[in-house]
């Protein structure tokens, strides 16, 4: 097939970008894995490809090591410069992928909490000869506290437990059961070798008693974000548009309220509620550059024209007439606490929820997560990389929802205005 | 700010709060590859300078890299110059940046090529980057745009 053919191809078959998290330690092959999917998608060019080859002679290995791969960090690492999460990227032709890798260790729970925020699916690696440790449950809770739609667990390292489907299923039965008490659903279980490239994207000859699809299928099949489920139209307003030209009465009255679809969808005509006034009015067009589209849905950026002349400014959101969020100046989350320094129940801060910002002070903390133990301790403050249920007072109103019903308008980070650093990251109950 | 203290990027929640005097460094398009980058410019037919696209040129071979002979990269004394047809797959510093011997003389031909290409951008065309891994790490810390 010439090149052309192949692009063409390319453009037919288009399922979007897949954003992913790996958890796990190096020791669990997890540089290994990511290694594995690069090289086995034909990711590496040849450059890339003869320096590992070389590095791995230096070090006697008969075999590519392809953890070296990811050694470009290592030494990013030692050169002192500051990495929270590594990304990589690699295509398949019919899916662009994103990987967000973050340190599995507990004191980087910060890091891999802000890798998690923007995934679609997390990949979960067990050692086959360890079954499910302690950083399997802590990391099993993270990805099921930020709710990352898709989890699947990685049973890796099956070439040292002679690929037993004994093995496999016990871990399996370990792991359903911790999980179903954290209220994980939609878990999926891959037996493989990443060093062997068993059930990554081959499937090798040595897992035949595993029917399943193996990695990449799964990471082709999987659905983003928006798609899985229902959700309320949420348009929190970015910019009024107001055109100032007075030589045409056109304009004169035009009032375009631009921003991004958070969720759901809206068609000319649909009736809105504009908060925090709660005028009620109908959407008279939904524009994108001059053009007029019948409707947006979510992760459009659009205008939106109303029917009644209203007062909206930045910060204000529209919605679906009778499926309001919760209007409130008072919030129930759970935070993870990101900066150095401590939280001060006595300073304010800043919260920032969509596109309006509004000063906040801690009210109380319920509890601080063990995230080891899943065990809820008693906290005045909290450190870095603490996780806790906390709740804040606003000075402004924000209208929210569940961070389990919808991301974008249950989620917020907490600014410190000294030092204009994002300090926390907020997900409302 | 130093360019080390990068803010956690949380959702799509981004913080670009700054004091008078601080800079925020942005990279939109990061996480493009160049393929991504010649398909945009296909899509929204930009125009392009000509030494993106095939052309005659005399170059000198060094270190495993093509030079161009300019004003100020002239060839030493025992080059080999060559007149060959190249593009630039990046354009920089031109003490650094090599070009790549390439027929392709259209967007079209470079989406082609580049689809199919067994060699990184980097690899083929930054002479200083074959000494170390991470010196465009060690350049954006110094600054680099």
């Amino acid at each position: 097939m010439s090149a052309i053919e192949n692009i063409a191809e390319v453009e037919a078959q288009d399922n979007g970008l897949l954003r992913f998290l790996t958890c796990g330690s190096v020791d669990d092959g997890k540089s290994t894995l990511i290694g594995r999917l690069l090289f086995d998608t034909k990711t590496i060019l040849a450059d890339t490809l003869h320096a590992i080859e070389r590095t791995s002679k230096k070090r006697g290995m008969e075999a590519i090591d392809l953890s070296l791969l990811t050694d470009g960090l290592q030494a990013e690492r030692e050169q002192g410069i500051t990495i929270d999460v590594a990304y990589r990227y690699f295509t398949t032709g019919t899916r662009k992928y994103i990987i967000a890798d973050a340190p599995g260790h507990e004191q980087y729970t910060r890091n891999m909490v802000t890798a998690a925020s923007t995934a679609d699916l997390a990949i979960i690696l067990i050692d086959a000869r360890k079954g499910v440790l302690t950083q399997t449950r802590r990391h099993s809770y993270l990805t099921h506290l930020v709710n990352i739609p898709h989890v699947v667990v990685a049973i890796n390292k099956m070439d040292l437990v002679d690929y037993s489907q004994d093995i496999f299923d016990r871990i399996r039965s370990d792991y359903t059961a911790f999980a179903a008490g954290l209220g994980i659903e939609d878990v999926r279980f891959i037996p493989m070798s990443a060093l062997n490239g068993d059930m990554i994207v081959d499937r090798g000859e040595r897992l035949d008693w595993y029917q399943g699809p193996t990695l990449i299928e799964l990471l082709e099949a999987a659905t983003t974000s928006h798609v899985a489920q229902e959700e309320s139209f949420r348009f929190p307003v970015q910019y009024v548009c107001r055109p100032q030209d007075s030589a045409n009465p056109e304009l004169h009255d035009y009032r375009g309220f631009m921003g991004r679809v958070e969720s759901g969808v809206i068609a000319i005509g649909d009736a809105v509620t504009v908060l925090p006034a709660g005028r009620e009015t109908r959407v008279k067009d939904i524009q994108v550059m001059g053009q007029s589209l019948p409707s947006a849905f979510a992760e459009q950026s659009v205008a939106l024209l109303l029917e009644d002349e209203i007062d909206i400014s930045r910060g204000d959101m529209i919605v679906r007439t009778g499926e309001l969020p919760n209007v409130t100046k008072q919030i129930d989350a759970m935070l993870c606490w990101l900066s150095e320094l401590p939280l001060d129940p006595r300073r304010k801060y800043l919260i920032r929820h969509t596109t309006r910002d509004s000063k906040a002070v801690l009210a109380g903390i319920a509890f601080r997560m063990d995230i080891n133990t899943m065990a809820h301790r008693a906290a005045e403050k909290l450190a870095m990389n603490d996780i806790a249920r906390v709740s804040f007072k606003l000075a402004q109103p924000i209208f929210a929802d569940s961070y389990a019903n919808n991301r974008g308008t249950g989620a917020f980070i907490v600014i410190d205005e000294s030092s204009n650093n994002t300090v926390g990251a907020g997900m409302i109950i | 700010m130093g360019s080390e203290n990068q803010r956690p990027e949380l959702w799509d929640l981004y913080n670009a709060r700054s004091f008078k005097g601080e800079n925020i460094r942005v990279f939109p398009i990061s996480n493009w590859t160049e393929f991504d980058v010649w398909q945009y410019i296909e899509r929204e037919n930009l125009e392009l300078p000509s030494i993106y696209f095939a052309h005659q040129r005399q170059i000198v071979r060094r270190q495993g890299g093509m030079l161009p002979v300019t004003d100020v990269t002239p060839a030493r004394p025992g080059d080999i110059i060559e007149n060959v047809r190249v593009r630039f797959r990046t354009v920089g510093d031109i003490s650094c940046t090599a070009p790549v011997e390439s027929d392709a003389d259209t967007v079209a031909k470079i989406i082609a090529e580049t689809a199919t290409t067994t060699i990184t951008e980097r690899g083929a065309t930054r002479l200083d980057d074959q000494t170390s891994e991470a010196s465009m790490e060690q350049r954006k810390k110094e600054g680099y745009f």
